[in-house]
């Protein structure tokens, strides 16, 4: 599984930075501002107004 | 060789177990005896084909220190106590080239055509000690290891003093066979690291370091050791003893792990940098030799990709972040498997000393004694339930139990999924995952959770927090802040669920359906699930949830996820804080609209399922 760097955000602290990230590949992330495991890929446009705005 | 002569122990010596299937009490093992070529039953290891074999090559339990032939013994304790071929270097196959052993061998045990054997097993139960690995220093050229030959490692040094070592017991320095008279002894090779080796303490290195500079001391008094170290750890009946001991006879112990060691070109002795962190100075050491205490790396517990598959994979094991597998309960269940039936015995657990191996062995052995004697199994009440008629024969549910509890059903024979309750495990994955709500949880129904929902919600909703906590993690973590009298907001309530991995979806969507400003999913970090993989499910839960939160319109910072151990009693306050603050800033306009959102959705589902159902299809529950 090829891993490239995408863009994360915190829903903690709403830190945002870029790691890598491999599809299907579940692994423990954990923001490096603030420690918390609520982080998540930025949405990719097209989102509903819940989500975060993309940074890519 | 106790085992090996016991009446009712039968011994598979090179084989490996290609597959397990079955549960505690039924177990179903594939063997695969690999061929040996030399008869052991008629084999009188009278050693008369090992002179004529041509073959030379390292000897793997001398350390590669001297050699062996390609018909040998592994070890003169070998059980059995007979001769095996090599099969990878000898010359007697395809086609025969060499075949003088076959010559010699008066017994006519010897035969190359013999082929690996399949073996089928029934067992009840199933003991792991499959050992650790030794730390290789050569990729990282530990301390000049792959350059210098005056740098041994402690399992060669052991070979070199051993009686039945390469040289019978006599200490000589590879370079040029003399016998060194000062000797350093570097401790946490590979240990203790994060970027080189193992993060982990490898238990045995310093009683190690010390029982050797207490052999060294017999073998010549007039030998100098220094041993560096970062601490010594004797801990243990009689270790302090020996150590204290070790000091009597003069040997020098060196806070600090060295920089540099470097080799004189001319005298191949060896020139050790360091920094004393007693003294805060600079030295330099000479010595003939260097030991370094290399420790114990896991075992190779993942498959290796070319179809071969390790034991874990074989009995579905957990392993924490180091690697090592995960015990039931690392206090109260130090040798059972998560899976039932299963037991550790020795380093596949943790680094030990030969003690400590022993200790559990023994343990492990009644455990699965007791068990087989008992004749029949207890298990926890908590396991899953099949509703038939929502079924849909999917697999979803099996696809998702770790333990294989649950047998796939053959969906062409209409033939509902197995769930083999002995093997059930209880972390409700299966009933998170089902999308037809055919599965539920004893004692953890969906009925009975979002009971606790409601009555957590019925009053000032906006006051609380909702946070799913697992039983063995994120609720002992609780337990242990509230031991630590550590404050926490009063705002967060907390449901507790064996597994995280039982967190269905709708459990989010009820609460935030009940104005739930906030809901925490939270659970054992992924490498310490104690549901081997159930917490990876929570996750691809959790982030499936925020993406449809940003379809919906809800902000997916209400729902928070975080990992947090029976230890993190002080996380678990810090992230109650801060979630007590996020918990703030969410008005009650902002929880209404949820809600109605919420509904709105419901209602929409309910019409979809209503219309598909008069067209006789089913419809997957959702929110």
């Amino acid at each position: 599984m090829s891993a490239s760097v995408k863009p994360f955000y915190c829903l903690r602290c709403g830190h945002r930075y870029r790691t890598e990230h491999a599809k299907g590949v579940i692994v423990e992330r954990s923001c490096p501002k603030c420690s918390s495991n609520s982080v998540r890929l930025v949405p990719q446009g097209g989102t509903g107004r819940g989500a975060a705005p993309d940074d890519s | 060789m106790d085992a090996g002569r016991h009446p009712r122990i039968e011994l598979y010596v090179s084989s490996e177990v290609e597959s397990i299937t079955g549960f505690v009490g039924s177990f179903q093992a594939r063997v695969r005896r690999r061929a040996q070529y030399v008869d052991a039953s008629e084999c009188t290891a009278c050693d008369l084909c090992t002179p004529v074999c041509p073959v030379v090559v390292p000897d793997e339990y001398q350390q590669g220190l001297s050699s062996r032939r390609a018909i040998y013994r592994p070890f003169p304790q070998a059980v059995p106590a007979s001769f095996a071929i090599d099969a990878d270097n000898c010359l007697g196959f395809n086609p025969i080239a060499c075949g003088k052993c076959l010559e010699v061998c008066e017994k006519e045990c010897i035969d190359f055509d013999v082929q690996d054997e399949l073996i089928d097993l029934e067992v009840g139960s199933i003991v792991v000690a499959t050992g650790m690995d030794i730390y290789d220093p050569r990729p990282n050229d530990e301390y000049g290891y792959a350059r210098f030959d005056n740098v041994v490692t402690n399992m060669e040094f052991e070979r070199l003093v051993n009686a039945g070592g390469p040289t019978d017991g006599e200490l000589v320095r590879p370079s040029d066979y003399r016998h060194p008279k000062r000797v350093g002894f570097i401790q946490c090779v590979g240990s203790r690291s994060v970027s080189r080796g193992v993060p982990y303490c490898s238990n045995f290195c310093c009683m190690n370091t010390i029982k050797e500079t207490l052999l060294l001391e017999e073998h010549d008094p007039d030998v100098q050791s220094t041993v560096f170290y970062t601490d010594i750890r004797a801990f243990g009946k009689g270790f302090e003893d020996l150590y204290q001991r070790s000091r009597e006879i003069g040997v020098r112990y060196v806070r600090g792990l060295p920089g540099l060691v470097e080799e004189d070109p001319d005298s191949r002795d060896l020139i050790v940098h360091v920094e004393n962190t007693l003294t805060g100075r600079r030295e330099e050491h000479h010595f003939d030799m260097v030991v370094l205490a290399v420790g114990l790396v896991p075992p190779k517990i993942t498959g290796n990709g070319n179809g071969e598959r390790s034991i874990a994979d074989i009995l579905s094991l957990s392993h924490t972040s180091d690697g090592l597998v995960m015990e039931a309960h690392p206090k109260l269940k130090p040798v059972d498997a998560p899976s039932r039936g299963v037991f550790f015995a020795g380093c596949v657990e943790a680094p030990k000393d030969v003690k400590d191996s022993v200790t559990q062995a023994g343990a492990a052995a009644v455990r699965a004694g007791n068990l087989l004697g008992a004749g029949q199994v207890r298990i926890e009440a908590i396991t899953a339930m099949l509703d038939p008629d929502p079924c849909r024969l999917c697999k979803i549910c099996a696809e998702a139990c770790s333990f294989n509890a649950i047998e796939m059903a053959n969906k062409k024979a209409n033939q509902l999924p197995v769930f083999i309750e002995a093997a059930c495990s209880g972390c409700g994955t299966c009933a998170a995952e089902c999308p037809w709500d055919a599965i539920s949880m004893r004692h953890f129904t969906d009925q009975q959770v979002m009971a606790q929902i409601d009555s957590i919600l019925a009053v000032d909703p906006m006051e609380k927090i909702v946070a799913f906590a697992c039983n063995w993690c994120s609720y002992a973590g609780a337990d242990m802040a509230g031991t630590s009298r550590l404050q926490y907001p009063a705002s967060v309530r907390l449901i507790r669920t064996m597994c995280s991995g039982r967190v269905d979806e709708k459990f989010i969507w009820h609460a935030f359906r009940r104005g739930a400003p906030l809901v925490l999913v939270s659970g054992c970090h992924l490498n310490d699930c104690h549901y081997i993989d159930a917490a990876t499910f929570t996750q691809r839960r959790v982030e499936k949830a925020w993406i449809k939160m940003d379809r919906l319109g809800i902000r997916a910072e209400r729902l928070q996820l975080e990992w947090i151990s029976a230890a993190e009693g002080q996380k678990f306050a810090r992230v109650m804080r801060e979630l007590e603050e996020m918990r703030g800033l969410v008005t009650p306009e902002e929880a209404a609209e949820a809600q109605d959102i919420l509904e709105a959705e419901i209602a929409k589902q309910e019409r979809r399922k209503t219309r598909k159902s008069a067209e006789g299809e089913k419809e997957p529950v959702t929110v």
